[in-house]
């Protein structure tokens, strides 16, 4: 072997010396080496022990492909560049193992003596309990985070990795509901990584779950933290305990926030299993949360440097607030159940939410009404906790939301249109503790009920007087204690799904929803002088249509001013079935709108927004 | 710190006053690299204060002035709007904490305030809103001034792809070992 080394090494040089002095102004070429491997050292590896690479030098050029010869020991593998690696399960006496590497210009071999021995080292049970810093608001929730009372908390359900001396992952399990977790290790040297990932494998009829935290400003790189590599020592056991720090050094985050993605996770382990409390068999989609130090309450999004608008879920995956003394919400622990609930929401059943700025006083679109009200429930359901808090500002010591969900009625501007009043609702159906108008104990079961059932597909758009009304039906005979509930919010008994007897105004009496026939008209009036801009979220800047086709066909809906005046834009967006997408628009810029369509039979819900009018201008909706 | 009321009488007097505020520096001609523009109208958000805002700021060189325009969008009638303005992290010339009051009994919709900002470091940086009405909430929002060279915003730790081949950005754990 040794002279056939030094063979093509000679060839080599030959070839070299060739190339150089060929000059002369051809064109360069560059043929392929082959390659030209040398043998490995002898290896003796242990059971059930990951080994250091094998690989074999290369003179030559780069080996594309390789083949080996007897087959490895099983849990080792070949790579494609000849490199021998894994985790050997079987003894193996001296064997000799011929690699033989490819490239476009040939081919060559290489050995090495492998054996695996038996492990006779003593399998060390390796424990320990993972914590991480949870920030609290100062007592009474009004002041901001509170620094001087840091509580160590349990990582709970996050996943942790073994890692021996040579990077490998030796095994992998998750912490319990307490943050301990166990390994039997028989590597000498290890050191313990917990990733902030909750997961459960999908498996056929039992629940699964992924959720990771990662670092959008950080190539979306999953949050980690581990301890040192250490010796497992002499003893038949070992503790190693770790803690995120929350990394504030007195009057600002002077260290790196290890805590931050654990403090998240930890929400969104007790949303996980608040909903398989309720259905022991969820499948969750994967859901990544983003959060980073650089995240800011932005004008615009950039998302790679942190500009995030505001905490949110936008569909695919949450981003979180993290810039300090701006805005943070990792120890918000009700925002995190928030927008958690805007992804339940999405998976599991309905939202009809159109956005926008909103706040617990506004009057707002039943739409948003309902969507933030019920976020605002999820907030405080989730933490079992009715102070709904949100902290800001520098150092973060000032309290920027605090609604408190058990402080019933008396908020401003109660109401069907108030996402405090319809948080407060939610929250009262789930919790045990009754107060004023509340004698509703129904539980998180209740409310997920219907969210997967009624809510998720119902021919309305989703609203409290959907929700409301599909309660009723699922627990009859606590009609009494529900009413009592809605009428602590000043809201009459719900009787239906389209809030019958309502009006879309606060002024000018039009319907909450106009009920539209084929070959009907439906008018409505503009008012936007009490609560409403003809841009804005709030109620009577759109207007609620719904109608039913009674066979399959092509509809044609118009809408246009009565009268002329102005220069009205009016827009239509209809909506079918479970889907929170229209079926159909028509938002041109003109005085008239017109969408024409086939249609199934069934029941339809449209919204019309009239942009560039004034106040009281009637508008009417034909269906032909 | 300065704290200044302000009757909302007119918007031009606001953008006047608002400007006041600022410090005065003379503008000698200027590369613009690109006006910034954004706004948080009929974006998502989380509950909070219903007040938007939009604003407009140039991208300019090391030392140059920036124009910043801000527009706060309300809809609120009723109490007096409190914005706290600050540089975030004190990297900006010509933003001196400041705090203003507007009367929102005023049927004005839309409050024009005009800032100046230079700085002396490439990258982004931040002037912090805080908007505020006594009852009714609080809400943070940051407008961004570009200044010089850019890209190098973020500086982040190197991440490690683990034997799973998933790349992670791990810190070290406070540790007992026993």
């Amino acid at each position: 072997m040794i002279f056939k080394k030094n063979f093509y090494f000679l060839f080599l040089v030959m070839f070299i010396f060739t190339a150089c002095g060929g000059g002369g102004g051809s064109e360069k070429t560059h043929t392929t080496t082959a390659p030209i491997l040398s043998n490995h050292f002898d290896v003796v590896a242990t059971n059930a022990i990951a080994i250091s690479p094998i690989t074999f030098a290369n003179a030559g050029d780069r080996v594309t492909s390789c083949s080996v010869t007897p087959s490895l020991p099983r849990g080792l593998s070949l790579q494609s560049n000849c490199a021998i690696s894994g985790t050997p399960t079987v003894n193996q006496s001296v064997t000799t193992y011929t690699v033989k590497g490819r490239n476009s210009g040939g081919t060559d071999t290489a050995t090495v003596n492998l054996s695996v021995v038996e492990n006779t080292a003593t399998e060390v049970t390796l424990s320990g309990k993972v914590t991480y810093d949870f920030v609290p608001f100062i007592s009474g929730g009004k002041s901001g985070l509170d620094y001087n009372n840091i509580v160590k908390k349990p990582v709970r359900g996050a996943v942790v990795e073994i890692v021996d001396d040579f990077g490998q992952t030796v095994g992998t399990t998750s912490t319990d509901a307490n943050g301990n977790y166990s390994f039997k290790v028989k590597e000498t040297k290890v050191k313990v990584r917990v990733l902030a990932q909750l997961y459960k494998k999908v498996s056929n009829g039992k629940s699964s779950w992924d959720f990771q935290v990662k670092d959008n400003t950080n190539s979306n790189s999953l949050y980690g933290m581990e301890g040192s590599l250490a010796s497992l020592g002499s003893n038949s056991t070992q503790t190693r305990n770790l803690n995120a720090s929350s990394g504030w050094t007195g009057n600002s985050y002077g260290r790196t926030r290890v805590a931050a993605p654990f403090a998240i996770l930890d929400v969104i382990y007790k949303a996980v299993q608040k909903v398989t409390s309720a259905q022991s068999d969820a499948v969750f989609d994967p859901l990544n949360i983003f959060w980073s130090k650089n995240n800011i309450s932005s004008t615009s999004e950039n998302i790679e440097i942190g500009e995030i608008i505001t905490s949110h879920y936008n569909g695919t995956a949450l981003y979180i607030l993290g810039k300090e003394d701006s805005d943070t919400d990792e120890y918000d622990s009700a925002i995190i159940a928030h927008e958690w609930g805007h992804y339940y929401e999405a998976k599991f059943s309905r939202s009809d939410s159109i956005g926008g700025m909103h706040s617990g006083g506004d009057i707002l679109d039943i739409r948003i009404a309902f969507g933030e009200g019920f976020g605002d429930a999820m907030g405080s359901i989730i933490n079992d906790n009715p102070l709904y808090l949100d902290s800001l500002g520098n150092e973060q010591s000032t309290t920027g939301v605090y609604m408190d969900l058990e402080d019933g009625g008396s908020g401003t501007n109660p109401g069907w249109y108030s996402e405090l009043s319809i948080a407060r609702i939610l929250y009262d159906v789930y919790d045990s503790h009754d107060d004023a108008g509340d004698t509703l104990s129904l539980g998180f079961n209740a409310i997920h009920k219907v969210f997967t059932n009624e809510e998720k597909n119902t021919p309305a758009f989703t609203s409290i007087f959907t929700f409301i009304s599909a309660l009723k039906a699922e627990y009859p005979g606590n009609d009494t204690a529900i009413n009592a509930l809605t009428s602590n919010e000043s809201i009459a008994p719900i009787t239906d799904i389209y809030g019958t007897s309502r009006t879309n105004r606060v002024q000018n009496a039009n319907p909450l929803y106009s009920t539209l026939s084929v070959g009907g008209t439906v008018d409505f009036v503009t008012n936007y002088s009490a609560v409403a801009s003809a841009q804005g979220n709030k109620l009577g800047a759109y207007n609620l249509v719904s109608f039913t086709v009674p066979s399959a066909g092509t509809y044609t809906i118009n809408v246009s001013q009565v009268g002329e005046s102005g220069t009205p834009d009016p827009d239509m967006y209809l909506y079918y079935g479970s889907s929170n997408q229209p079926v159909a628009v028509a938002e041109a810029v003109g005085k008239t709108e017109s969408i024409t369509a086939f249609l199934n039979a069934g029941t339809y819900r449209m919204a019309v927004i009239v942009y560039g009018q004034s106040s009281g201008k009637t508008f009417s909706v034909t269906l032909n | 710190m300065k704290t200044l009321k302000i009757i909302l009488a007119s918007t031009l007097l606001m953008s006047v006053s608002a400007m006041g505020m600022t410090s005065k520096v003379k503008e000698p001609s200027k590369k613009v690299y690109s006006v910034l523009e954004g706004t948080t109208v009929n974006q998502i958000t989380k509950s909070g204060l219903a007040v938007d805002l939009s604003y407009k700021s140039e991208h300019v060189e090391v030392g140059e002035i920036s124009n910043i325009n801000i527009t706060l969008h309300t809809e609120i009638k009723e109490g007096v709007l409190k914005v706290n303005i600050r540089a975030l992290e004190n990297d900006l010339s010509g933003i001196e904490e400041q705090n203003l009051e507007f009367d929102l009994s005023k049927d004005e919709k839309e409050i024009p305030i005009k800032l100046q900002a230079s700085s002396s470091l490439d990258g982004i940086h931040y002037i912090n809103f805080t908007l505020s009405i006594e009852g009714k909430g609080v809400r943070v929002l940051a407008v961004p001034v570009n200044v010089g060279n850019i890209t190098s915003k973020i500086e982040n730790k190197a991440t490690e792809t683990t034997s799973k081949g998933v790349s992670i950005s791990v810190s070290s754990a406070d540790e007992v070992i026993k």
